[in-house]
């Protein structure tokens, strides 16, 4: 039914599908049948020039649009992401913290000494047990470069608030153990700052048990390591299945 | 015999009392709390320390008062507050003023006409017109002193950096500057953006709410943090909310600004 009404459509003017013509005089014109200006060929010559290359150089190749779509590869915002942190990268900065991070009390205690000594002219200290440094900082200058000097070498920022609480060189040294050493400070969340983390090793008492915490990405890894390893069994067990309906047979 | 001995020991005991209240001993741990907070300035966009400045305690170390907080927080919200509704009354409602029941015999409560506003859709009670005030008042001290509570709140969560470079123990670096402004890398070169982006990234604050309380305007840094303006903040000293110091990861504030706020929310 529909079919037949579309043909219809072309060679009788549908007052409710066409629009109206206001050349009232082409009424009176003697319709023309249509004619293609293109021959009409069968589908099988159609395919065979194609097949044989006949066609290609016909084919407008102006009119091709590319969209992304198109493309085998990576995508054009990583593109241009990867290209734009590219150039952030170039971009100079002046670096004056160490992008090396504090792990230990050892490496603490020779930053220390190293920052007292390139900050105090008049005296040195050779361990950490030297009792100068246990003594409070003479000027507020001495106290600037030494604060700046161990947030240079740590990679930490000491908060103004710290700073200017801590009195002695030691008492920096037990700031930056208590916080950095111990990975409090990278567990910090600022979303959460009042946290409390929970360790095994807080507890002696047997019937005390702790849920150590694990991390998003530790999780991710996790799982992700477990769904490959269950695909390499279900590969295997498919690869058997075959095998054995194969010796069945 | 018991009652005396209760009476004479209860007489003891205050007589104690007395003798300790008149004697004013000090304690042996009491100490006069510092008067100054040390601050570091820093310059921009690296943060890198140039020097100390001492700052009065009673402007970055104030003790916290969430109590006068959210009366400040309250107080500027309400402020804010357009009152642009405009629900109508039971006059300018829509429906007729027919009786909808006859006043007795139908069974049924008594009923006024359907723009009652205990009726569904019926008017609002209490209706008002736009512009509606909703302002409240706070005194002006107690505004000041929840503003400086604000600034020691982020001073000792360490979100505060203060940006300047007057008298300072080191140099500033090429690189930097000592006012919140952002430069290209060069004249040729419309870069700005990706300076301060490297700024974001270097300290890890992207996705962060910033504020920069600035103390005149700054072209550069308003043009360049357009990109990131749904987490950058930048407001002229003499326009900062408490709101605004509440609401921030990360405070930059320049000297001079903070001199003003510090001048002019002293009580």
């Amino acid at each position: 039914m529909l079919p037949n009404r579309i043909a219809s459509c072309g060679a009788k003017r549908s007052l409710h599908v066409s629009t109206s013509n206001k050349d009232f005089m082409s009424w009176f014109k003697k319709k023309q049948t249509a004619k293609p200006s293109v021959p009409i060929k069968k589908t099988e010559e159609v395919i065979n020039e194609v097949e044989s290359g006949a066609r290609g150089a016909e084919v407008p190749l102006s009119r091709l649009k590319l969209t992304e779509d198109f493309f085998i590869g990576k995508n054009a915002s990583d593109l241009d992401r990867r290209e734009r942190q590219s150039r952030i990268n170039e971009i100079p900065f002046n670096v004056w913290r160490s992008s090396e991070k504090l792990n230990s009390s050892d490496a603490l205690d020779n930053i220390l000494i190293e920052s007292y000594n390139s900050t105090h002219s008049r005296s040195q200290v050779t361990g950490i047990a030297d009792e100068k440094l246990a003594l409070p900082f003479t000027d507020l200058a001495f106290k600037f470069h030494f604060s700046k000097a161990i947030q240079s070498a740590t990679g930490t920022l000491i908060t103004d608030y710290q700073i200017t609480r801590l009195q002695t060189p030691i008492a920096f040294r037990d700031y930056l153990l208590k916080e950095v050493v111990s990975g409090k400070l990278a567990k910090f969340k600022d979303s959460e700052p009042n946290a409390i983390e929970l360790a095994k090793g807080n507890y002696s008492s047997d019937s005390i048990h702790v849920v150590e915490d694990v991390r998003p990405h530790e999780r991710k890894k996790r799982l992700s390591k477990i769904l490959s390893e269950v695909e390499a069994l279900e590969r295997e067990a498919a690869r058997q299945a075959v095998e054995e309906a194969r010796q069945a047979a | 015999m018991s009652l005396t001995r209760t009476s004479g020991l209860l007489s003891r005991c205050m007589r104690g009392i007395r003798m300790q209240s008149s004697q004013s001993k000090v304690l042996p741990g009491a100490a006069l709390p510092p008067a100054f907070t040390l601050a570091t300035l820093r310059s921009f966009p690296s943060l890198e320390p140039l020097t100390f400045v001492p700052i009065p305690a009673t402007v970055l170390d104030a003790p916290l008062r969430r109590d006068i907080l959210w009366k400040a927080v309250v107080y500027e919200n309400d402020n804010k507050r357009v009152g642009s509704s405009n629900p109508p009354g039971r006059s300018e409602n829509g429906y007729s003023r027919r009786k909808l029941l006859p006043q007795k015999g139908s069974g049924k409560a008594r009923a006024g006409d359907a723009n009652s506003p205990t009726r569904h859709n019926g008017a609002r009670a209490l209706a008002r017109s736009a512009p509606n005030d909703y302002t409240t008042k706070l005194p002006q001290k107690v505004y000041s002193q929840a503003f400086i509570n604000a600034l020691s709140y982020q001073y000792r969560r360490g979100n505060l950096f203060i940006i300047g470079g007057a008298h300072s123990l080191c140099e500033t670096h090429d690189l930097d500057v000592n006012e919140l402004e952002i430069l290209p890398t060069s004249l040729d070169n419309d870069d700005g953006d990706l300076v301060f982006e490297k700024f974001l990234q270097e300290h890890e604050l992207q996705k962060q709410n910033l504020l920069f309380i600035i103390n005149a305007p700054r072209g550069g840094l308003f043009r360049y943090s357009e990109p990131f303006k749904e987490n950058v903040n930048i407001v002229q000293k003499e326009f900062v909310d408490v709101n605004d110091i509440l609401k921030a990861r990360r405070i930059f504030v320049e000297l001079e600004a903070l001199e003003y706020l510090a001048v002019t929310h002293s009580i």
